[in-house]
């Protein structure tokens, strides 16, 4: 189910009446009948992989706990890993094992035709958390089968994220008898509109015209396929962002808060500032989880540059089974370890002019990465690079449906606008806050849910992120 | 939750409200007085300044940008090109074709311009383009209407805002809003300019018996309305700069799911090979489109042949039945 769809419309409508109406047990019934039937929309059989996840999780954080040697609990945390990382790697990762395979020596195995469960890598690594967070000794673990179930599947956040930290979330769902405020309704509701409106306006919009420059590449010049990747860069962040922007709106109308996952990353001065604004949920989880058990920058220079390389080429894959995933990760993990070796800070300079600059490049070296996450194979992405590089006609630039184009572009214009201006400086609750604080956010949903009917791409695709 | 509850409902009502007021503002003061370009304003000339036209063209792109009325000398009077871009099929006619009836624009001639292909069921995806293209006209269109409820409930629901009938549409409604001065008794015809451009065409025609029923039911739609009205109505089959082999094989199997009637011609030009003078690649746009040249080269062949089609006519006095003619 999409939320961008009367569908959801309708079934979120009925979820928050009912669960307005009801209290504690029914609550979380409430949510894992919700959330099942939420991931059932898509393809019914597969809510089993997901009811399979939570258990392996579920019995190997019991089973940590109740260990008390370190060395059972350690057996137990690998039972969970690997089970776990098994349904992902037969859902995910089998048919590029055997591409693989198969070219390096020249076998002839055969695919595996499946469907990957959607949002598969989100819940698989949201569950890995958790299980780490039992065996680290950080948090103990959910013996209620229904609220860990709830953790791992509520609906908002099931299929793109945000990953969510057991210790923010599972505190929520075990109480579960919160009253729902005006004000968690009021700022929910307003941050679900904001995100439609990056989805529906931004983002869908943007696709047209990226979609057909790069279905169709070697029609086009450099210039064009230049405005295409600097619009797929939006449409990713709005796309995205838009999702996340929806699914913190929406647990917050039932009264949970989420962990935010976007903070204006194309405004980073830097690749590592980048990073800790750019999917704030998955890359510290990375980091948390990946970096630091690799040793972080614990062990010299360049091991440190190492261990960069290796957990973004990991984070590269997580996003897909196919290299353009992992030379994306890679050449981010190069930007990385680059910036250490160079020593670049994370800063804010006080000169407007060198924080343009700075931003620019970022935006610039972060584009070249997108070129390989949006082509469909390494060849594309390269001739598409070559041809940027080399074939710089500008008479040759195509604008395709000028019509489209000044769509997307006001679309960019508010979303900068009210981004940088408003949003930089005020949370929707600072917002909320103000006085007349409701009314503003009232007006701003209703001036945008207008907008969203005359300008939003009402053929609009599935969020991009889904397809991990 | 009281409060929660009127918010909702204060919400609700505000954006039915300003959606109606809006919608009734903008339809009133821009959107009908505006008479050039795609969106809708093209219709608006044709339906308010060119009710008169002895004949109209309709189609896609390669109608739009290959058939000059001005050249169509033989049907003697003034025509209009109303091909659009991207969604011109026979959905986008059909429901075309009841907004001139409503408004009582009979020509005598309706050219027609399709391809095969357009009928694959691979191609039904682009069904939706065609359909809402025309929403600024819904309330007109009863077959408008049928086809939107075929989109889905959601489609039927977000149609209840009036707003939503411009949705994509503003921004090129008003640039041609304030294009409208500039239009001098246009003919719909847009001649393209410049070299080939090859974008690789492909071969996207499907299995002999996977047509798309809605398009063969609009046509036949368009065929019997025709014959209603006492209006002539070519099909065209434009050429393409390479032989495109499925789609002259597959012409007489699209013909036979036709419901054939007395003033319904079919016009095969489809083989490239029968007009010499239109496979030099300096006529061409890109493998679809004809540029300027080749357009004017093009209408003068589809002259002939609408000609020779209506001398037969006169000749045997009553039309032909239906039936794929060669010219």
């Amino acid at each position: 189910m999409l939320f961008n769809s009367i569908a959801f419309l309708i079934f979120f409508s009925v979820v928050f009446f009912l669960f307005n109406f009801l209290n504690g047990n029914g609550r979380k019934i409430l949510l894992f009948v919700a959330s099942s039937i939420f991931y059932m929309w898509f393809i019914p059989v597969y809510v089993l992989i997901l009811y399979l996840t939570i258990l392996i999780d579920y019995f190997s954080a019991i089973g940590i706990e109740n260990s008390t040697s370190q060395k059972v609990k350690k057996r137990h945390l690998l039972k969970g890993i690997i089970n776990t990382c098994l349904v992902l790697f037969v859902f995910k990762y089998y048919n590029f094992f055997i591409d693989n395979f198969n070219f390096l020596g020249n076998g002839h195995l055969k695919h595996w035709e499946v469907i990957l469960p959607i949002g598969l890598s989100f819940h698989v690594f949201q569950s890995l958390s958790y299980v780490i967070e039992v065996y680290r000794g950080n948090i103990k673990a959910e013996r209620n089968l229904l609220v860990y179930s709830n953790f791992v599947m509520m609906f908002p956040q099931l299929v793109a994220g945000p990953i969510e930290r057991a210790s923010n979330l599972l505190p929520q769902l075990k109480k579960c008898d919160h009253k729902i405020e005006y004000s968690d309704f009021s700022i929910g509701f307003s941050r679900f509109i904001w995100g439609l409106f990056k989805k529906v306006v931004v983002a869908d919009t943007a696709a047209t015209y990226v979609d057909a420059v790069y279905n169709n590449y070697t029609a086009h010049s450099g210039p064009t396929l230049m405005l295409a990747t600097v619009l797929f860069a939006i449409q990713i962040y709005c796309d995205f962002s838009g999702y996340s922007d929806m699914a913190i709106g929406v647990a917050r109308m039932l009264g949970f808060r989420f962990k935010e996952n976007f903070a204006l990353p194309y405004f980073s001065k830097s690749v590592t500032e980048f990073w800790r604004r750019w999917h704030i949920s998955l890359s510290s989880w990375l980091r948390d989880y990946l970096y630091i058990s690799f040793g972080g920058s614990r062990k010299g220079k360049f091991r440190t540059y190492i261990n960069l390389m290796l957990t973004m080429l990991i984070g590269g894959l997580w996003h897909g089974a196919s290299w353009n995933f992992v030379i994306w990760g890679g050449l981010n993990g190069l930007y990385l370890a680059a910036e250490k070796a160079l020593g670049v800070v994370v800063s804010n300079p006080k000169n407007v002019f060198i924080k343009i600059l700075k931003s620019a490049v970022v935006f610039i070296l972060i584009c070249i990465t997108w070129v390989y996450f949006r082509a469909t194979t390494f060849t594309q992405a390269n001739e598409i690079m070559y041809k940027m590089g080399t074939d710089l006609t500008w008479s040759n630039f195509n604008p395709l449906d000028t019509n489209v184009l000044t769509s997307i572009f006001v679309g960019i214009g508010l979303l900068l606008g009210v981004e940088y201006t408003l949003l930089r400086k005020n949370s929707f609750d600072a917002i909320f806050n103000l006085k007349y604080g409701h009314m503003k956010l009232a007006l701003a949903s209703l001036a945008l849910l207008l907008y969203i009917v005359l300008f939003g791409n009402s053929d609009g695709g599935q969020f991009i992120y889904f397809q991990f | 939750m009281k409060k929660i509850f009127l918010f909702l409902c204060c919400f609700v009502l505000s954006v039915f409200v300003l959606d109606r007021t809006i919608s009734i503002l903008f339809e009133k003061f821009i959107f009908n007085k505006t008479y050039s370009g795609e969106s809708g304003g093209n219709l608006n000339y044709l339906f308010q300044k060119k009710n008169n036209i002895r004949f109209l063209i309709a189609g896609s792109s390669r109608a739009k940008n290959m058939i000059n009325p001005d050249s169509l000398s033989v049907l003697s009077g003034e025509g209009y090109n109303a091909g659009i871009n991207g969604v011109g099929g026979v959905l986008y006619m059909n429901a075309l074709f009841e907004l001139l009836l409503i408004k009582n624009i009979k020509p005598n001639y309706i050219i027609l311009q399709t391809d095969v292909r357009d009928f694959s069921i691979k191609r039904s995806n682009g069904n939706r383009a065609e359909i809402t293209r025309l929403y600024p006209f819904i309330d007109d269109s009863k077959i408008l209407q049928q086809y939107s409820k075929q989109l889905g409930f959601e489609e039927t629901l977000k149609l209840k805002l009036k707003l939503y009938r411009f949705n994509g549409k503003f921004y090129n409604i008003m640039i041609n809003r304030f294009k409208n001065n500039s239009i001098n008794n246009s003919n719909g015809f847009n001649a393209l300019t410049g070299k080939m451009i090859f974008m690789n065409e492909k071969e996207t025609i499907d299995k002999l018996d996977h047509f798309d029923s809605l398009k063969i039911n609009a046509l036949n739609n368009i065929i019997s309305e025709c014959e209603v009205n006492k209006i002539k109505l070519f099909i065209v089959f434009p050429p393409r700069y390479k032989n495109v082999d499925s789609e002259e094989m597959h012409l007489s199997d699209l013909l036979s799911r036709l419901k054939y009637k007395n003033e319904c011609y079919v016009v095969d030009m489809i083989n490239i090979n029968k007009y010499p003078d239109l496979q030099d690649q300096s006529n061409w746009k890109d493998e679809a489109h004809l540029n300027v040249f080749g357009a004017n080269k093009f209408t003068a062949h589809l002259n002939d042949s609408i000609q020779a089609k209506l001398k037969v006519i006169a000749e045997f006095e009553n039309p032909i039945t239906f039936k794929n003619i060669k010219f």
